[in-house]
């Protein structure tokens, strides 16, 4: 998610164009991020260090971590905390926009940093460069500590897991109802009522049938939509489990699908949040009362 | 190999699931979509096992179990449910589910349960 997000934040602020967020991509999908780049960015070396380094294991056999530490400029503890950092997303975007010569690690960190500010962020900005698929999915919410936060996160980490890990979010709203020709929800009861489901305007949803299914389907038809339902499922069976350790208990209705314009409110607004897989808008919304 | 009846109201579900017993070498010998459905189906094919849907429409899960352990005490029962349902599948165990596995299915979770309950 941090990718995608913070890509489009470069692009709407023209530090790339579309070309460049291409290629970022490309590079980013293939990459391993060197660890003199992490020690940079870390703060743990200066860019002339890891020159130095760089240039001494281009003529000696050995690690860039072993030279820095024969070097004294890292202890074996800093080199192993860097190597745990190597599989890091923002690491890895780090390495790109180098690759690229777009901007360096400092400059990366201002723009992040920017990027971050403006989602009002900075309290968990160590999740998001972690790629933190719920810190992402809280600040998307319209609103903070919301009933529907932990069930969004569920959903929206749910369908990272199963479906696909090339997604993102993009800021939900919140509205009466949701109307659709093509909509499968369920309703929860017990404890508290709730209501979460998902549409897309196109062909979407077969994003989520076919990562759950794992088979593929010709049209969002009623067995596309029965695949839906019972993604849905998983993720409310797992918003009961999460409940009833704070001792909430809820019942799980049959999911809810049909190929006719309906439209699902509740008993308060619902939460409307847009989440694109692999380029697929899909929408889930959610009630919690 | 087991005979195999599944009972499950999401055609998605049945299909998966028959994919996976297929692949392990069982036979799916029927496939009902609630648990008014499945319990006839057993009376009639009387499979080595049933995999049964905790929620369905007509007949939930659970009620269909204790119908099939009133027709046949000895039935082997799996119970299939999502995350969630603490409370259904320890109620189901102590009616004589044997097993209960969760969805989504994992294929290695599955095949060990089938293993067992075939043993």
């Amino acid at each position: 998610m941090l990718f995608e997000l913070f890509g489009k934040y470069l692009i709407d602020n023209k530090k790339i164009d579309e070309d460049q967020y291409k290629k970022l991509e490309e590079l980013y999908l293939s990459s391993r991020v060197k660890l003199g780049l992490i020690a940079v960015a870390e703060r743990m070396l200066t860019q002339e260090q890891a020159d130095e380094i760089n240039a001494k294991q281009a003529i000696i056999d050995k690690k860039f971590g072993d030279i820095a530490i024969e070097l004294g400029y890292l202890t074996a503890y800093h080199v192993s905390e860097l190597l745990a950092k190597q599989g890091s997303s923002y690491m890895k975007m780090c390495q790109a926009l180098s690759d690229l010569g777009i901007m360096n690690p400092q400059e990366t960190e201002r723009e992040f940093n920017a990027f971050v500010f403006e989602l009002d962020g900075i309290e968990v900005i160590n999740e998001l460069k972690a790629d933190d698929v719920d810190a992402y999915t809280s600040l998307y919410l319209p609103e903070k500590y919301s009933s529907y936060e932990v069930l969004m996160q569920i959903a929206v980490r749910t369908i990272s897991r199963i479906v696909s890990n090339r997604i993102y979010v993009e800021k939900a709203e919140k509205v009466p109802a949701v109307s659709h020709k093509a909509i499968a929800f369920q309703t929860m009861h017990g404890d508290k009522i709730v209501i979460f489901g998902m549409y897309s305007d196109d062909d979407a949803v077969l994003k989520i049938a076919e990562g759950y299914a794992k088979f593929e389907f010709d049209q969002v038809d009623e067995d596309a939509l029965d695949a839906v339902g019972e993604f849905i499922n998983v993720i409310n069976g797992l918003y009961a489990t999460a409940l009833s350790y704070n001792d909430s208990k809820v019942e799980l209705d049959v999911p809810d699908y049909r190929l006719e314009e309906r439209t699902v409110s509740a008993d308060s607004d619902l939460c409307l949040m847009p989440v694109v897989i692999e380029g697929k808008k899909v929408y889930l919304f959610a009630s919690v009362n | 190999m087991a005979k195999v009846l599944i009972v499950d109201d999401s055609k998605t579900s049945r299909r998966i699931l028959k994919n996976f017993l297929t692949q392990f070498g069982h036979e799916v010998v029927g496939e009902a979509e609630n648990g008014e459905m499945g319990v006839e189906m057993y009376k009639n094919l009387k499979p080595d096992v049933v995999t049964l849907d905790i929620t369905m429409p007509v007949m939930d899960g659970v009620e269909a179990l204790g119908k099939i352990k009133e027709f046949d005490k000895g039935a082997k029962v799996v119970m299939v449910t999502a995350a969630g349902q603490r409370d259904h599948v320890m109620g189901a165990i102590k009616a004589g589910a044997l097993e209960f596995v969760t969805k989504p299915f994992e294929e290695n979770i599955l095949k060990k349960v089938f293993e067992k309950i075939c043993d």
